[in-house]
């Protein structure tokens, strides 16, 4: 692929068994698994998709979601520019935990970061709406306040899954093949510029390019 | 006939003859008329461990007609009479008359010489007990006359099958051999495919150990000797060596000669060293040194002693290894573990190593040679009569350090691990270990009553909350670990894979079943109940820390290898013990680690070092999953269990998890400072290696290090005492490093690695522990 290719790291966080990795996995391979293992410190995974004749990169830090390691959810978020806050919508404790990813992202993180909250698990309501226990409306009022995107999403049907990257793209800008070289943090790369350490040997001339 | 196996004593001791071998002959001359027919017997006592059993000779001479013909018998037929039980046994009686009866256990080796296959001479073995006084008559087996051999033989040659299973030759000593080697260890050597060990430690093994490359590379060696001399290339200590040797051996044919008169005369015609070297006919190196005439002189003096040949093959083995230059694996190691500042001259050290650190070829050895796994024979000839283990534990975790457990055996795992993860004392008897197996069985059956008491009980809103939240992360956790593994795999009350078509809607069943009510599904496999009763049990039993996620990796291969609920818990909770600082709440103990590892890798690795800082990556966060769970998520199952048994030993030191992790930075680094420039990329190149790398040329390197790091310690610990100033400076320095991180990296220049706390702590082999400190409702979950 020669068109330029926009990065965007973006870091999922949430309590713990939220469904944060299977809606990675949902999206990266649209695949569900019942008994995804526990992230531990956490994953790495990417997924390309087209917005709007471009080509976005995605590049996700899935975190491990019991509150022990959220001290090092830093080392994930920082230069990241996007954040899917994910809670459980049969969990209220989980949406409590979201609150408070919310209030440390606007204090720590990257002020441009564009956040999205995710309530996951729908599916759980279809047979019997008595499971839900966050109110879809505390969701939407929550995410207006903070200014954040919305949805409410089934990693295991695949509802709105992809919908919400998309959405995160959208309001990302874009970059033209013009203007690779990107900001100072140097996060964005190009397919050229891709390390391949499976080829290590020649890899040295591939990063030559690289902004720093 | 009214004979029967065993022969029952006044304390109700009786003897059990499992192997009878009859015209089994003793040539006390030249001369074929001095022949001696008799008897070899390997007897048990009833009683006793298999291991025990013991070895004679019982002359024909001796014996009267009704014994001759009671062992006659059961040479032909092993199984006869097994069931008859006699007043009138003979087998004391007959054990009586024998010119030797010892255990199997107090020989050194056994050697079995082939006949000739064109019959000019007989089978023999040669017997080498571990006391240097005891000498016992080489035994030759009259194949031609003895009817059990013949019967065999017959038996083969109907099959058209003249090769037993093992593809040699049959002949008597081969019945022998197949029953010695189910009741010890019996090793074949490999510098000598005739010598077997009986019983060996570590030690013997290595000095026995395969020349592979020797053998291997015929050609490649070949190459190497061109040019050497004929005298020049064998130094002087290795003559020194063997003279000794010569001398020992001398005062050894001396005693011999007093006790057993002209027996001499008629031991080994080919003589094993002329053995040794057709065997290794294609070396040169063997070949030269055959050549030189003070080997010739020594070779005649070394007729009879066969024991030294281990002593003399330690020699060659040593020689021959400094003599490897071929070897391309021990060369990479050398280089690469070579100190990366030594050759670059513009990166500085930060002390002053003034020496270059080398491995010695004896610690290149024991590190590469992993062949040896400790194995079923080999553990239950540790054990004396009352199952208390007899051998140094050390020597135990030399064992599993070299060559793990047999990951064959997981039944043999299983013991091993009770005594590794502390459930068991290393010197525990039998009755000790059944004792306090009920203890532990009662004290577990209780801890799981008050945690299902804690988790039910009180209404006590937050508490509760607690508890319950706590339990819900456990099932959750449980239902998704390790689901890959044969006995978590399937949701069935069997645990065994469902005989019905999983098309079929049933509680029980395959992953797209069970997900009805989505994480709601209830566990039935009974090994993931154990699983979750084990930790909610862990929960309430160490309430400061409670369950965090990771615990459920760190369970899992414990719970596999010993499969029973109640020993498992133990384990785990010893291995909590050690385990605990990974899970604090204010990561104080993983911190701890990483800035050890950093302080290791600025010290070992001092050009990674460099380039990690330059991309922001010197706290080397990355290590955290790795260092959390003990690299469980990098390799796959059974890897991992092999590389936990090796941790848990401590046999170098209580933290070698981190030298294991410095081997991978070590092998990685060429890679990293090619490619890595940024803090992510690193970040994600070290979450991704899962199943990439070699655990064992990982654990190899790691030694190494280990080895090289305390070397360094010793080296600069002398330095330091040399300069008595500079303790002074670097004490202040050390307080500067805990106050102020910034500074640190400055003072540190100054500092040597024998100061610092953290590499000072990496050379005890005393587990670290740290406690979680009391929970508050405040305390993060």
């Amino acid at each position: 692929m020669n068109s330029a290719v926009t990065s965007i790291k973006l870091v999922l966080l949430g309590e713990a068994a939220v469904g944060k990795s299977s809606i990675v996995l949902r999206f990266v391979s649209n695949d569900f698994s019942e008994n995804k293992e526990p992230t531990i410190g956490a994953a790495f995974l990417t997924q390309r998709v087209n917005i709007n004749d471009n080509t976005v990169k995605f590049e996700i830090w899935d975190t491990a979601g019991q509150e022990r390691f959220a001290s090092l959810a830093p080392m994930y978020y920082r230069n990241a520019q996007a954040a899917l806050i994910v809670y459980d919508v049969t969990k209220p404790q989980s949406f409590i935990k979201a609150r408070h990813w919310i209030k440390e992202l606007h204090e720590q993180a990257n002020k441009d970061m564009i956040i999205a909250l995710v309530g996951n698990k729908v599916d759980v309501l279809e047979n019997n709406e008595d499971e839900r226990k966050v109110a879809r409306e505390e969701g939407e009022k929550l995410a207006e306040e903070e200014g954040l995107l919305f949805f409410e999403t089934s990693a295991k049907t695949g509802l709105n899954v992809t919908e919400t990257f998309v959405a995160i793209g959208e309001k990302i800008p874009l970059k033209t093949a013009g203007d690779q070289e990107t900001d100072s943090n140097g996060v964005a790369i190009s397919d050229e510029q891709r390390i391949d350490l499976a080829n290590s040997g020649n890899a040295a001339g591939q990063t030559a390019g690289c902004s720093c | 006939m009214d004979t029967s196996h065993t022969t029952h004593t006044s304390n109700n001791m009786s003897t059990y003859i499992r192997f009878c071998k009859s015209k089994v002959f003793v040539h006390p001359t030249r001369n074929a008329q001095d022949n001696n027919a008799g008897f070899l017997l390997v007897t048990t006592e009833t009683d006793q461990p298999l291991y025990e059993s013991k070895v004679a000779w019982v002359p024909e001479a001796t014996l009267s007609r009704k014994q001759l013909a009671f062992l006659n018998k059961l040479d032909l037929d092993p199984s006869g009479g097994k069931t008859a039980s006699h007043k009138h046994s003979p087998e004391q009686a007959i054990l009586q008359l024998s010119s030797f009866h010892i255990p199997l256990a107090s020989l050194y080796s056994i050697q079995f010489r082939n006949p000739s296959p064109s019959g000019w001479w007989y089978g023999s073995i040669i017997l080498n007990s571990k006391s240097r006084v005891e000498t016992l008559p080489i035994l030759f087996f009259h194949d031609d006359v003895c009817p059990s051999t013949l019967n065999k033989k017959k038996e083969l040659n109907k099959n058209f099958d003249p090769f037993t299973t093992s593809g040699d030759v049959y002949w008597g000593g081969m019945d022998f051999k197949d029953c010695v080697s189910k009741l010890v260890d019996l090793q074949k050597t490999l510098v000598d495919s005739t010598v077997w060990l009986v019983n060996p430690t570590l030690d013997d093994l290595r000095n026995f150990s395969p020349q592979k490359n020797t053998n291997a590379k015929p050609n490649e060696a070949a190459t190497a000797t061109e040019g050497s001399e004929d005298t020049g290339f064998l130094p002087a200590s290795f003559w020194s060596k063997l003279d000794s040797a010569k001398w020992t051996i001398m005062s050894q044919i001396a005693e011999k000669t007093n006790q057993t008169g002209n027996m001499i005369t008629h031991l080994i015609k080919k003589h094993p060293i002329v053995k040794f070297v057709e065997q290794n006919n294609d070396n040169p190196y063997v070949r030269k040194m055959l050549q030189n005439p003070k080997v010739l002189e020594v070779q005649d003096d070394f007729d009879s002693a066969r024991i030294y040949l281990a002593k003399w093959a330690l020699g060659v083995k040593e020689e021959a290894d400094k003599y490897q230059l071929d070897d391309s694996y021990r060369r990479l190691l050398i280089n690469e573990l070579k100190m990366e500042g030594e050759q670059d001259e513009t990166t500085e050290t930060n002390f002053d190593l003034g020496m270059d650190i080398q491995f010695s070829q004896q610690e290149l050895n024991v590190a590469i040679e992993r062949n040896f796994p400790l194995t079923r024979p080999k553990w239950d000839s540790f054990f004396d009569s009352q199952g208390r283990i007899s051998i140094t534990v050390a020597e135990i975790k030399d064992f599993i350090f070299h060559g793990g457990v047999d990951v064959n055996d997981l039944e043999l795992k299983r013991e091993v691990w009770l005594f590794l993860f502390n459930v068991y004392p290393w010197d525990s008897s039998k009755d000790e270990r059944l004792q306090i197996l009920e203890s532990l069985q009662e004290s577990y059956s209780n801890l799981k009553m008050v945690s299902m008491k804690a988790s039910f009980g009180e209404d006590n809103s937050e508490e509760k909350e607690y508890w319950d939240d706590q339990i819900f992360r456990i099932e959750k956790d449980v239902k998704r670990n390790d689901r890959n593994v044969d006995i978590y795999q399937y949701n069935t009350t069997d645990g065994k894979q469902p005989l019905s078509e999983p098309t079929e809607p049933s509680e029980e069943g395959t992953d797209s079943e069970m997900d009805a009510n989505n994480e709601h599904w209830t566990i039935n496999n009974p090994h993931l109940l154990c699983l979750k009763d084990i930790l909610v049990t862990y929960n309430s039993f160490n309430p400061n820390l409670g369950y965090v996620q990771g615990m459920t990796d760190l369970l899992s291969p414990i719970y596999y290898i010993i499969r029973d609920e109640t020993l498992s818990f133990w384990c785990f909770v010893n291995f909590m013990e050690v385990m605990e600082r990974n899970f604090l709440r204010d990561q104080s103990g993983i911190r701890d680690q990483m800035l050890t590892l950093t302080e290791l890798c600025q010290l070992m690795l001092p050009k990674l070092s460099d380039h990690l800082k330059k991309c922001d990556s010197s706290n080397l966060f990355f290590c955290f999953r790795m260092l959390l769970v003990w690299f469980k998520r990098e390799f796959i199952f059974q890897d991992v269990c092999s590389i936990w048994e090796i941790f848990m030993t401590n046999f170098y030191s209580s933290q070698f998890q981190l030298f294991f992790m410095l081997a991978m930075l070590q092998k990685n680094s060429q890679p990293i400072i090619n490619n890595l420039t940024q803090f992510d990329q690193v970040l994600k190149y070290f979450n991704d290696l899962h199943d990439t790398m070699n655990w064992k040329d990982l654990m190899i390197r790691a030694e190494l290090l280990f080895i090289k790091f305390k070397k360094i310690m010793a080296i600069t610990e002398r330095q330091m005492n040399n300069i008595p100033t500079r303790r002074k400076v670097v004490t202040s320095g050390l307080e500067v490093h805990q106050e102020n991180e910034d500074e640190s990296e400055s003072t540190k220049q100054s500092m040597l690695p024998s100061d610092s706390k953290y590499l000072k702590l990496l050379l005890s082999k005393e587990p670290i522990r740290q406690r979680e400190e009391p929970r508050t409702k405040h305390s993060i979950r």
